[in-house]
C-alpha cells in the first residue's frame, strides 16, 4: 500500500477529503466525550466542571506511559534520560510500528487502556466529593482541580515534559506512508470507538439502569426511598463516564502524535463539552450525536475560513522589512472571534432553545399494548378486561 | 524594613479580600457561583492598562474608571443574562453554565480590545504585560503596601456602613434574606439586585489595577484568577461579605507565604505549584469546615481550649 496517496477533490480551492477527514477525528473525540458528559450531566445530574481534568489526566498518562513502554519492550536505548530523548525514541518506536501492524494494534489498545483506567481512577477520586457537596460548590471544585491539573502539566516534566512536550507513539502509521493515509486509519479507528461508546450509552439509557440514573436526577428522596443506593449508582457513573473521558484524551494524543501542556484549555475540554451537549439536548445520545456533528462541521467550517482570512492578515505583532505591521488589514485576530462566537451561541442557546436541537423524550419502556395486556386491560396477550 | 515576602502577601491577600468580598455579593443575591466574575476583574485590569499607557495617568488615578467600568460589565451579565435565564426558571446547572460562557465572550472580547489596541497604537506587548510603573515608595516600602490593605479597609467600612445605615443597605439585606418578603413590603429587588451587581463588579474593576501593579497581567488572568477567588469566597463561607474578606486575607497571605516557605524548605521547584495551594485550601475548607470560617463557633472553642 505505500504507494498509495487519498485523493485530493477541491471544491472551491478546498480539498474536500481531507476536509472530512479533519472533521471526522474532531467528530469521534468530541462525540466520546460530550457522551460521557451526557451520562452524567445529562442522565444522572451531576454537573461536571472539570472535564478537561479527566481528558488530559488519560491523554497525558496514555502518551508517557505506552511511549516508555513502547522503548522498554521493543529494547530501544533510552540512553540518559527519556525526557531529552523523547522525540528520538519516539521517532524509533514508530519506526517499528510502522512495519509490524500487530504492534501497532497492541500499542493502540495499550494506550486506550491506560487512558481509560486513569480516566476511572480520577473519577473515583472525585466520587468523593460529589458524593457530598451541592452542584454550585462541586462545579466550583472540579473546575479548579482541573485547572491545578493544567498548571501540574505545565510544571511537572516527567509527565509530558511540560513545556518542551513529549512524542506520542503513533499507532496508524501501518497504513502506508502515502499522503493522507494514515490520518483515514486513524479516523476509522476512532470512529469504531466512539461507535462503540455510543451503542454502549444508548443501551445503558434503554436499560433499567437508564430509567433509575434519570430517577436519581430528577428526585434523588423519591428514589432513595424505593431502595435505589443513590451512592453506588453516582460513583458507577462517575467511573465509568470518566474512564470514557481518558480513552479519548488518549485517542486525542495518539491522532496528534505528540502532547503538549498548552493543548489542555478549560475552553476546549470542559466549555465545548457543555456546548455540545445543550446544543444537542441533554439526556439524549442521539442528540448528542447530532450536536457533536453540527458543531465538528461548523468549527471546521469556521477553521477553512480562517484559513483564507489568515492570508490577508500578517500575524499579530509581526512587523516586515517594509515596515508593513501585523493586522494591518484586518483590526482583529480571527483566532479571537471563535471564543466570541461559541460563548454567544451558548447562551443564545439556553435562552431560546434549552431544550437543544433533539429534546429528551420520555423513558423507553414496554409498548402500551403490552402494558394494557399486563395489567388486564385488553391487550395483545392479556386476558379481556372482566 | 519588612522581608519582601510579607510584603508581597500582604499586598496579594488584600487584593484578594476586595475580591472575594464582590464575588460573594454576586453569590449572596442571585446564589450562582458566578464564573464570569474573573474576566471582570481582567476589564479592571484593561482600564488601568489603557489610562496608564495612553493618557500617561498614574495607575492609582484609574481605580475610579476601572470601578465604574467593571460595575457596568457585572449589570450587563445581570441584565442581559441572569435575569431573563432566572426568568425562565433556568436550573442552577444552566446558570452555571451561562457564567461560563459569558467568562468566554469576556476573554474573547479583552482579546479583540487587545488586538485593536495593537492595530491602533503599535503597542506589541499589550495580551501580557509586566507590573504598571508609576507605584511610590514610602519608607522603604512600595506604595502598595499601604494603599492595598488601605483599599481593603476602606472598602470593608464602607460596605458595613451601606448595609447597616442605609435605607437601600437595608432593602438589600431583606431582599437577600427572603425575595419574596421583601417583594411584598414594596421592595423593588431587581433594583435591588442590580445595584448590588453593579457594586461586585465595581469591586472586581477596582482590584484590577492594584493587581496590575502589583503583577501585571494579561488578557485571561482574570480568568485563572476565579479559582483563588472562588477558594477565598468558599473559606469565607460564601454566605457572609465579611468572612470573604477575612477569606480573601487569608488565602492570599497563606498563598504566598506557604509557597516562599516551602521554597526555602523543598527547593525552587515549588513555586510552580504555588497555584494548588489555594485549591488545597479550597478542599480542606469543604471537607472540614464547609460553612466556611464563619460558622466557627469561637465561643465554644475557647471553652474547649480552657477545658484541655
Amino acid at each position: 500500500m505505500a504507494g498509495f496517496d487519498v485523493p485530493v477533490v477541491p471544491v472551491f480551492g478546498v480539498d474536500i477529503v481531507s476536509f472530512f477527514v479533519g472533521l471526522g477525528v474532531f467528530f469521534a473525540v468530541y462525540l466520546l466525550i460530550t457522551l460521557s458528559l451526557n451520562l452524567e450531566a445529562g442522565y444522572t445530574g451531576i454537573p461536571n466542571f472539570g472535564k478537561l481534568l479527566f481528558v488530559a489526566a488519560g491523554a497525558s498518562f496514555a502518551t508517557s506511559v505506552s511511549g516508555r513502554l513502547a522503548a522498554y519492550i521493543l529494547h530501544i536505548g533510552v540512553g540518559s534520560d527519556y525526557l531529552i530523548n523523547s522525540i528520538r525514541i519516539v521517532g524509533q518506536v514508530d519506526n517499528v510500528l510502522a512495519a509490524n501492524p500487530a504492534y501497532s494494534i497492541g500499542l493502540f489498545l495499550l494506550s486506550l487502556l491506560i487512558g481509560g483506567l486513569v480516566g476511572a481512577l480520577f473519577g473515583y477520586i472525585s466520587s468523593y466529593p460529589a458524593l457530598r457537596l451541592r452542584e454550585d460548590y462541586l462545579g466550583m471544585l472540579l473546575l479548579a482541580s482541573a485547572q491545578f491539573f493544567a498548571i501540574f502539566l505545565a510544571a511537572y516534566d516527567p509527565l509530558i515534559g511540560a513545556t518542551a512536550g513529549m512524542g506520542s507513539p503513533d499507532p496508524y502509521r501501518w497504513a502506508g506512508t502515502g499522503r493522507g493515509v494514515r490520518d483515514v486509519l486513524a479516523l476509522a479507528m476512532m470512529l469504531i470507538v466512539a461507535g462503540g461508546v455510543y451503542v454502549y450509552s444508548e443501551r445503558v439509557a434503554r436499560s433499567p439502569l437508564g430509567r433509575t440514573l434519570r430517577a436519581v436526577r430528577d428526585n434523588e428522596i423519591a428514589s432513595g426511598a424505593v431502595g435505589k443506593d443513590i451512592v453506588a449508582i453516582r460513583k458507577k457513573v462517575l467511573v465509568i463516564a470518566s474512564a470514557i473521558a481518558g480513552m479519548s484524551g488518549a485517542l486525542w494524543a495518539m491522532y496528534l502524535g505528540a502532547n503538549i501542556f498548552s493543548v489542555w484549555t478549560r475552553f476546549d475540554w470542559t466549555l465545548i463539552p457543555w456546548v455540545i451537549l445543550i446544543l444537542g439536548g441533554a439526556g439524549n445520545n442521539l442528540g448528542t450525536l447530532v450536536g457533536s456533528f453540527v458543531f465538528a462541521f461548523v468549527i471546521r467550517l469556521i477553521g477553512q475560513v480562517k484559513l483564507v482570512i489568515g492570508d490577508l492578515s500578517l500575524p499579530v505583532g509581526f512587523v516586515n522589512n517594509s515596515g508593513v505591521y501585523g493586522l494591518q488589514y484586518m483590526p482583529v485576530d480571527i483566532n479571537r472571534i471563535e471564543f466570541l462566537v461559541v460563548g454567544a451561541v451558548l447562551i443564545m442557546i439556553l435562552m431560546w432553545r434549552p431544550d437543544g436541537i433533539l429534546p429528551e423524550k420520555s423513558t423507553f419502556t414496554m409498548s402500551k399494548r403490552k402494558l394494557k395486556g399486563l395489567l388486564g386491560l385488553g391487550g395483545e396477550d392479556g386476558p379481556p378486561p372482566a | 524594613m519588612l522581608d519582601p515576602s510579607i510584603v508581597a502577601a500582604i499586598i496579594y491577600g488584600s487584593i484578594f479580600g476586595i475580591m472575594s468580598m464582590g464575588l460573594t455579593v454576586t453569590y449572596l443575591t442571585t446564589k450562582v457561583p458566578n464564573f464570569a466574575y474573573g474576566s471582570i476583574v481582567t476589564v479592571g485590569i484593561y482600564t488601568s492598562f489603557t489610562l496608564t499607557l495612553l493618557n500617561k495617568l498614574n495607575p492609582y488615578m484609574s481605580i475610579p474608571f476601572a470601578f465604574v467600568f467593571g460595575g457596568l460589565a457585572s449589570v450587563a451579565v445581570y441584565l442581559l443574562v441572569l435575569k431573563p435565564l432566572t426568568k425562565r426558571g433556568s436550573s442552577l446547572v444552566t446558570l452555571m453554565i451561562a457564567t461560563l460562557a459569558v467568562d468566554t465572550v469576556f476573554v474573547g472580547l479583552i482579546n479583540i480590545y487587545a488586538d485593536y489596541l495593537t492595530f491602533r497604537y503599535r503597542l506589541i506587548d499589550d495580551k501580557l504585560f509586566v507590573s504598571l510603573q508609576g507605584d511610590f515608595k514610602l519608607l522603604g516600602e512600595p506604595g502598595l503596601m499601604y494603599t492595598a490593605p488601605a483599599a481593603l479597609a476602606i472598602t470593608t467600612v464602607g460596605i458595613y456602613l451601606l448595609l447597616t445605615r442605609t435605607k437601600f443597605g437595608i432593602s438589600t439585606r431583606a431582599a437577600v434574606e427572603n425575595a419574596n418578603l421583601a417583594r411584598t413590603v414594596g421592595i423593588n429587588v431587581s433594583r435591588v439586585y442590580t445595584v448590588s451587581w453593579f457594586i461586585a463588579g465595581g469591586l472586581a474593576g477596582m482590584s484590577g489595577p492594584f493587581y496590575a501593579i502589583d503583577l501585571g497581567g494579561s488578557t485571561d488572568s482574570g480568568s485563572l484568577l476565579i479559582v483563588e477567588i472562588f477558594s477565598a469566597s468558599v473559606l469565607g463561607g460564601l454566605s457572609s461579605v465579611y468572612g470573604a474578606m477575612i477569606g480573601g486575607l487569608l488565602v492570599g497571605l497563606t498563598e504566598i507565604l506557604v509557597a516562599v516557605v516551602g521554597g526555602h524548605v523543598l527547593g525552587s521547584w515549588f513555586f510552580a505549584y504555588q497555584k494548588g495551594i489555594p485549591l488545597v485550601i479550597m478542599i480542606v475548607t469543604l471537607l472540614i469546615l464547609p460553612q466556611g470560617i464563619v460558622s466557627l463557633d469561637w465561643r465554644r472553642l475557647l471553652r474547649w481550649r480552657r477545658k484541655q
